[in-house]
């Protein structure tokens, strides 16, 4: 069942497109991430959600409720902001029961209600402080109670874990997704950090210029990505642009200075985009079913821990990047390589064009 | 070092500049003679004796107050209003702050005239509402240049946290809006009741017999007379008034290092 059902959503500043055409259905229960370069309008599609935003035109649906015309206050809905924006003048039993009180709830119910948010986010006991005496990693805590206490049917979060230091950032990740699934609520969450997205969501919406790109679960946007700024956005990858056309029979890309066999057939002389991660690449491994090789030098090498990440120059100056497995043993820089792959473990895009047949072909 | 030392003496002689006028007050106050001289003859607290048991001057304070307390209230609220109401403007803000501050730039004596001009028209002149309604229009701008140094500093956040939680408008602006202003509602009260209650040039133009507030009886006072009565009350009035603002700005500092270990993440 769906949760949140988005048709048509455009909003704009001036001429500026800050949401340009959205349509998106987030189902009862997912972690769905709007993904997105800084200023593509995930900001501005979640405030909509919220009512804090007017929308040009299109509809939101929460549950089977038309969300036009109710005010912020009555939505069925939290929200985490990026800079937590808690109450300064009240401690943190105050700040979390701020949402039942509103609503009408009980002293005492609302009393047992904050202690037990409180105990979800691990600050039991901590009711009485003042917000100033937390810690950064303590008050985003306090935010998500705040917002959780009330029980709303979905939960939007607009970067809630930016202003944290990297290690606190990736801790807060995992407890956020975990209490997600503890709790059942659907999240709505923003990000422009693309590991942050792959490793928190259920699905993914990437956005460009207030557009969405494409939806799907981590894995298929990594897999199968559906437009060349998906393949660029969402991972490293290594993009070679160029025209089909057929050679021995064979669908073919030429272009980048070389000619690779496509993944699925595409009509000749039309534009592609080969996409092939850095992972799938071998060097100087070429096994049989290897039907798209490149010569190439190799001119920088960095150590990543259980991988080495090669920077292989072709001969015609294409610039691939390409993973080798640390036990693989170390690829001199300045030596000559044969680069190596499947052409069923790369993707190609043609643009505008949904790719279907390529998708079985997987 | 010699910069040091010269920076150090131009700070004690501002210093000294600024409070020197003061001091002379302060000290001609506690004259036993009944002439208002600098150094005082012999020290005395007969003029002190003398104004409380001055049923002239008491009444004078009396008016005064309750003067300084309604204006004050008044053009608080009338602040606020105006700051909050220009906040929400999408353009044409910043003029109509500008506009509201403009009255400061007027000559006194103008604003006094123009106000005896419209008191008149109403009927109301020598009367106390007269007064408190001129003393509105005075203040009116200090309250407003430091009402809006407060809107300035609102975290619109805050606001909107407190919708997505459930809280309708009235409620969001009671809990969240209001709290974070009140420092500078407080500071626009306090220097609005400075003002009025120190007013003379105007007030002069609009007092009657039974609305005589303690500046314009300090004026005429000494128009006529050069005994040292005015030098005490000044003296009490300079206290009360530096105690109430030691006070403000104790409390807004404790207030604020609370906010911004709040603020800091
Ligand atoms: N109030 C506004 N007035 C004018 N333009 C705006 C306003 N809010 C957003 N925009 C514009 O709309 C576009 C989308 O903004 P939005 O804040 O939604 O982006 P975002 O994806 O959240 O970016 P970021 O990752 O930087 O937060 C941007 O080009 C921005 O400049
Ligand atoms: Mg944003």
């Amino acid at each position: 069942m769906s949760s949140i059902r988005i048709s048509r959503a455009c909003r704009s500043y001036g001429s500026v497109q800050a949401v340009n055409d959205v349509t998106l259905d987030i189902h009862d229960g997912e972690f769905f991430t709007l993904l997105g370069p800084s200023g593509c309008g995930k900001t501005t599609l979640l405030r909509s959600i919220a009512g804090l935003e007017r929308l040009d035109s299109g509809r939101i649906v929460v549950g089977d409720q038309d969300l036009a015309r109710v005010p912020v206050h009555r939505r069925p809905l939290g929200m985490v902001f990026q800079n937590l924006a808690l109450f300064p003048h009240m401690n943190v039993d105050q700040n979390v029961a701020y949402g039942l009180r509103a609503r009408g709830v009980s002293r005492a119910e609302s009393r047992a209600r904050t202690a037990d948010a409180l105990d979800m986010v691990a600050l039991g006991g901590l009711g009485r402080r003042q917000v100033a005496e937390l810690s950064g990693g303590q008050q985003q805590r306090v935010a998500l109670a705040r917002a959780l206490v009330t029980e709303p049917r979905v939960l939007l979060l607009d970067e809630p874990l930016s202003a944290l230091d990297l290690q606190l950032r990736q801790q807060m990740q995992v407890e956020l997704k975990r209490l997600q699934q503890r709790v059942g609520t659907t999240f709505v969450f923003v990000t422009h950090d693309q590991d942050e997205a792959m490793a928190m969501s259920d699905r993914i919406a990437v956005m460009n210029g207030g557009r969405v790109e494409q939806v799907g679960t981590p894995d298929e946007l990594y897999q199968r990505p559906a437009s060349r700024f998906v393949a660029d956005f969402v991972g490293d990858s290594n993009l070679l642009d160029g025209v089909a056309d057929a050679q021995n029979g064979k669908p073919t890309l030429v272009g980048a200075g070389l000619s690779a066999c496509l993944p699925r057939s595409v009509p000749p002389g039309q534009q592609v985009t080969l996409c092939v991660r850095p992972e799938s690449i071998s060097v100087d491994a070429a096994a049989p079913d290897h039907d798209c090789r490149v010569r190439g030098l190799v001119t920088a090498s960095v150590y990543r821990g259980s991988s080495v990440r090669l920077f292989v120059a072709s001969e015609a100056d294409f610039e691939f990047l390409v993973d080798v497995a640390t036990a693989h043993g170390g690829v001199p820089v300045g030596s000559t390589v044969e680069l190596s792959w499947r052409s069923r473990d790369s993707w190609a895009v043609t643009e505008n064009v949904p790719s279907d047949d390529g998708m079985a072909l997987h | 070092m010699l910069l040091k030392i010269l920076g150090r003496g131009w700070l004690v002689a501002s210093f000294g500049f600024l409070l020197a006028p003061i001091l002379v007050v302060v000290g001609a106050s506690f004259t036993s003679g009944s002439l208002l001289t600098f150094p005082p003859e012999g020290f005395s607290f007969r003029w002190y004796q003398e104004i409380v048991g001055d049923e002239k001057w008491m009444a004078g304070l009396t008016t005064s107050l309750n003067l300084a307390f309604v204006s004050a209230l008044g053009s608080t609220a009338a602040a606020t209003a105006a700051a909050l109401g220009i906040r929400r403007l999408r353009r044409g803000g910043t003029a109509t702050g500008f506009l509201l501050t403009l009255p400061l730039a007027v000559p006194k004596v103008a604003v006094g005239l123009a106000l005896l001009g419209l008191v008149v028209a109403f009927a109301l002149n020598g009367t106390m509402s007269g007064l408190m309604t001129a003393h509105l229009i005075i203040t009116m701008p200090y309250a407003f240049v430091a009402v809006s140094a407060g809107v300035a500093q609102l975290d619109r956040f805050q606001e909107e946290a407190s919708r997505t939680l459930g809280a309708g408008p009235v409620r969001t602006f009671v809990m969240v809006t209001l709290p974070q202003l009140a420092p500078g509602i407080a500071a626009a009260f306090l220097f609005s009741t400075i003002v009025s209650f120190q007013e003379v040039s105007v007030t002069l133009f609009l007092v009657g017999p039974g609305t005589n507030t303690l500046p314009v009886r300090m004026f005429s006072h000494i128009l006529d007379s050069a005994d040292p009565a005015v030098a005490s009350i000044s003296a009490l009035v300079v206290i009360a008034t530096y105690v109430l603002l030691a006070l403000f700005v104790v409390v807004t500092r404790r207030r604020e290092a609370a906010g911004r270990k709040g603020v800091a993440l």
